[in-house]
């Protein structure tokens, strides 16, 4: 299959991939054909980590200091944008780019031909080799599709899809679930499988999933086809539309009611990611299937349904040690003596509902 | 104590504190948690003849082994009170764990969990065990195949671990507790009997550090993890963590990420908002207001409330604030992959 994406500025063509190990890292090296090359050194990946930043008055910078002004260097105070710093022209880029130039090598040239680049400060000549890097050296890697990896992307592209779930948060949800590879676990999940293939992920004995909406379950599946689990796996997965726990309908169909006799009190986790009913409504509607002290965990953006779940688990003696908490998650750039944590950040991480069920 | 023997996808597995059974009932041996309140969790192990005892009276295990269900309330001997009964859940078993040093809490725990990718099958090393907070949830994501390797500098903690993850159901099948010091001497193991490597070079799916001075053990680190193996090391220091970082980066590790994750606890009560415009005194019920009682008692959700229940109800607005003790910093998270 030859399927072609467009990656920045290249069109990458997939059929090379195909064979390849999960993890390892491509460089562009040509973006009109698209061919690619293996990135063999890790430390062209994390340089920004290696570099030492010189402060003071360096005794090894002696030669620079005789021809630049001392000063000069350590600020921006010489500093012109002008756009005529760079002696070569897009002309003559294009053409070393045509003579298949790798972009490594392509940015010494930019470097050398530039005027202001030893007069910027070692933290802007940094930003500048980014930038450079960003545009000229075209790398990326290969994942494996995990709901971690999934999450983000998903986190970042397009939130509503998965209900607003952050990596963080999922993380939790999964953990206050108590989920293990004994796990049965019943999920009201509207995440369009993210959540289910990250139990599947964990090897959960059995899931069953409740269904609230008469969509097609291709379309509510959409994520969890991106995990490309194996048939056996997928088999662990029972689905059930909520009509069926109808208390009316159980009654009428001796096979339906002989099946739910099995499954009551039969889950020893419950996770919920769904908005389109009442939580209250919802819980009640499954919560004779589940086992007494199973782990219970509910995912909302909204804070205001979780604490009248929390209200009804609590007045009607339900369940205890119930929590509803909120995670505060930064990350951090780490580098020598510029620490500090990202400027931009995900400030929802929604709201988590934890729970054990009693009698 | 003998637990059963249980066979799954043809793998022969003990059962540990977290496994699922169908009837749901305790057994002798089960490690159980004692619920009194949300401050006031104790972790008990099921011993015929003896009893449990707290302010509320007596609790004899032999009104419980075999017949009562996890998630069930007791009472006491005298009925001065009562306790539930659960089984323990990993939040459960971290807040009531014995601390020996300072654990690992629960959001730390599940980022490291879910970051690391853990799974069942992996092999997976960590140190220092400390109380065993998170060796047991590490172990709970890898069974039954997986096996969990962790160092201990202190030999009195290594030996109260090993008793744990007994009691647990844990050891020897899936730890492997080692009194070693691994800033100097690395995470290379063999089998002392066979002298067959337990834990070699490029073997180890993931690694975990919670040491002094962590840039010294990132070198070991690198030697016995797989390509594409994943690193955490949690500091509570930055400066540790800058050094971390660099001689991660310089070892080889790449996408080196840091993280800080805190939890904001929630409380939430009911609260009366008074209005200055109008007193409706309950005495006065006019017909809208009937129609509305009528309504409300009608809906599924409130329709079989007691007394008590019914009061609970007309307390007021319900509302949400954070709790006023919060934790203001545990530490930082760094994960790395091998190249």
């Amino acid at each position: 299959m030859l399927r072609k994406i467009k990656h920045f500025k290249a069109m990458v063509d997939l059929g090379q991939l195909i064979g390849k190990e999960y993890g390892q890292f491509f460089e562009v090296r040509d973006s009109k054909s698209g061919e690619l090359i293996e990135v063999t050194d890790v430390h062209q990946l994390t340089n920004q980590f290696l570099e030492d930043v010189d402060f003071g008055d360096a005794e090894e910078n002696e030669e620079v200091k005789e021809i630049i002004d001392p000063v000069a260097g350590r600020d921006n105070r010489d500093y012109v944008d002008d756009n005529k710093s760079q002696k070569l022209s897009h002309e003559e880029i294009e053409a070393l780019k045509k003579q298949g130039m790798s972009g490594n090598e392509l940015i010494q040239q930019l470097v050398q031909n530039s005027e202001t680049f030893s007069k910027r400060t070692k933290f802007s000549q940094e930003k500048y080799l980014r930038k450079k890097k960003q545009k000229y050296q075209i790398t990326f890697q290969l994942k494996k599709p995990t709901a971690l990896e999934l999450c983000n992307v998903y986190s970042q592209t397009q939130p509503a899809k998965i209900m607003g779930l952050r990596a963080d948060s999922l993380a939790l949800l999964l953990n206050m679930a108590n989920i293990n590879q004994e796990s049965r676990v019943i999920l009201l999940d509207k995440t369009k499988g993210l959540l289910t293939g990250a139990l599947i992920e964990k090897d959960v004995r059995e899931i069953l999933h409740v269904e609230f909406t008469g969509h097609q379950l291709k379309l509510q599946n959409e994520i969890f086809l991106e995990y490309n689990y194996k048939p056996d796996k997928v088999k662990r997965i029972q689905y059930l539309h909520h009509t069926n726990l109808d208390q009316s309908i159980v009654q009428s169909d001796s096979l339906l009611n002989a099946i739910i006799q099995t499954k009551t009190k039969h889950y020893n986790s419950m996770i919920m990611v769904h908005e389109d009913f009442n939580q209250v409504e919802m819980y009640n509607h499954i919560e004779h299937l589940i086992q007494p002290s199973a782990s219970i965990a509910v995912f909302s953006l909204y804070i205001q349904s979780l604490a009248e779940l929390k209200d009804h688990l609590l007045t009607n003696k339900k369940a205890v040690n119930i929590k509803i908490e909120e995670l505060w998650t930064r990350e951090y750039q780490v580098l020598p003596m510029r620490t500090h944590p990202n400027m931009n950040m995900h400030g929802a991480s929604g709201f988590i509902l934890s729970a054990v069920k009693v009698e | 104590m003998v637990k059963l023997l249980e066979i799954r996808d043809g793998v022969k597995t003990k059962n540990n504190v977290f496994s699922y059974t169908s009837d749901n009932i305790i057994r002798e041996g089960d490690t159980l948690v004692v619920f009194e309140s949300g401050d006031n969790i104790k972790q008990i192990v099921m011993k015929r003849n003896q009893t449990f005892q707290n302010k509320f009276g007596a609790f004899p295990h032999n009104d419980i082994i075999d017949k009562l269900q996890f998630g069930t309330k007791m009472y006491s001997k005298t009925m001065m009170g009562w306790v539930y009964i659960l089984r323990p859940n990993s939040h459960i078993y971290t807040s009531s764990l014995a601390q020996r040093t300072q654990i690992l809490y629960t959001p730390d725990i599940s980022q490291v969990l879910f970051r690391l990718e853990l799974r069942p099958g992996f092999r997976v090393v960590e140190s220092g065990t400390g109380s065993g907070s998170l060796s047991v949830s590490i172990m709970k994501a890898i069974v039954p195949t997986g096996h969990l390797f962790t160092y201990e500098f202190n030999q009195v903690r290594s030996q109260r671990a090993i008793e744990d993850f007994q009691r647990l159901g844990f050891y020897p099948q899936n730890v492997h507790v080692t009194h070693r010091d691994v800033l100097n001497n690395g995470f290379l193991l063999k089998d002392e009997s066979t002298g067959e490597f337990l834990v070699n070079e490029n073997t180890i799916d993931a690694i975990f550090l919670d040491l002094p001075s962590p840039e010294k053990a990132v070198p070991h680190a690198y030697k016995v993890l797989k390509r594409g193996g994943k690193l955490c090391n949690f500091s509570p220091c930055i400066e540790q963590v800058q050094k971390a970082v660099q001689e991660m980066a310089r070892q080889g590790f790449y996408e080196i990420k840091t993280y800080e994750t805190l939890s904001k606890d929630f409380s939430s009560s009911h609260h009366n908002y008074q209005s200055f415009k109008q007193q409706v005194k309950p005495t006065i019920v006019t017909e809208e207001n009937g129609n509305k009682q009528q309504d409300n008692l009608g809906d599924t959700n409130t329709g079989n409330l007691n007394k008590r229940q019914l009061k609970q109800k007309d307390k007021g607005m319900l509302v949400t604030a954070p709790k006023i003790e919060s934790r203001g910093h545990t530490g930082f998270l760094t994960f790395a992959i091998k190249f």
